[in-house]
């Protein structure tokens, strides 16, 4: 899969899945074919985006809504 | 491409409904093509926000579709966005996913309020193995079960997954990620554009040339 997208409901209050699972998944290379992650979610921190930014092959882009 | 060509497989398309059949659901609008890769390629787009109020039903939905396998055009995209109060029937959206052309869809795009499971246990037992691009927004959050039941289907070709929100765990969400190794060896087939159409491919403009044959 090149590209995942991932359109959060704020408005839902369920459970969703969270930056830092997303991120385990590319970080343990999970996705490998990977190359771009979309996300639109409400419970992203700075430090969250970053860290899954930091990880080349697969462009990042996190919306907060 | 030259656009009477994709004319001439819209109009073999249409011509399984009666003049009144199709005034009366307007289904002109609905059928779009363009010049694909390997030829010709058509595409429904039902029920878009521009479109006609009054959406065909999954049933003429499927006679449409199966209308289309007999045009010699492969339908590449099947496109849905649902209005409230216009939604569709999961049961019957499973039946639409059966007919003769939809092994031939590389791209799907449902925005409905249908409920989760259902619709994923549809679209992951329509057997999808062209499916290359898979948008799929429907009403509550996709549970674990939903997710399961997606990839219960084989789509070997997927490359693009769009979803609304999950509630699931980000294993379950790997359950969708195709077995075999093929995502590498083929490219993808340009995305349909939802809302960008080529101006030669836009429903007007078939309408346009028709018009303009009919009155030489």
């Amino acid at each position: 899969m090149h590209t995942l997208e991932l359109h959060q409901n704020p408005t839902v209050g369920h459970d969703e899945m969270t930056l830092a699972e997303l991120r385990a998944l590319i970080r343990n290379k999970k996705l490998p074919h990977l190359r771009r992650l979309d996300v639109t979610t409400v419970t992203a921190t700075s430090a969250q985006s970053k860290s899954l930014r930091e990880h080349p092959s697969t462009f990042v882009h996190i919306r907060n809504v | 491409m030259d656009p009477s060509i994709l004319n001439a497989h819209r109009a073999a398309a249409l011509d399984a409904f009666s003049k009144k059949e199709q005034r009366s659901l307007r289904l002109p609008p609905y059928l779009v093509g363009r010049a694909g890769p390997e030829g010709p390629e058509l595409g429904l787009r039902v029920g878009y926000p521009e479109g006609p109020r009054e959406a065909p039903s999954t049933t003429q939905v499927r006679k449409l579709l199966d209308a289309l396998a007999d045009s010699g055009a492969p339908v590449r995209h099947l496109e849905r966005h649902g209005r409230s109060g216009d939604r569709w029937n999961a049961t019957h959206f499973g039946q639409l996913l059966r007919a003769k052309s939809v092994g031939e869809l590389r791209s799907l795009e449902l925005w409905d309020n249908l409920v989760d499971t259902p619709a994923c246990e549809a679209v992951g037992s329509a057997g999808l193995v062209s499916l290359e691009h898979l948008d799929l927004r429907v009403g509550p959050p996709l549970t674990g079960d939903a997710l399961r039941a997606l990839a219960a289907g084989d789509l070997p070709r997927l490359k693009h997954l769009s979803l609304r929100a999950l509630d699931a765990e980000a294993e379950e969400l790997l359950t969708l990620i195709p077995s075999r190794a093929t995502t590498s060896g083929r490219t993808a087939s340009p995305r349909w554009p939802p809302r960008k159409a080529s101006p030669r491919c836009t429903p007007s403009s078939f309408i346009r040339t028709r018009r303009s044959a009919t009155t030489r």
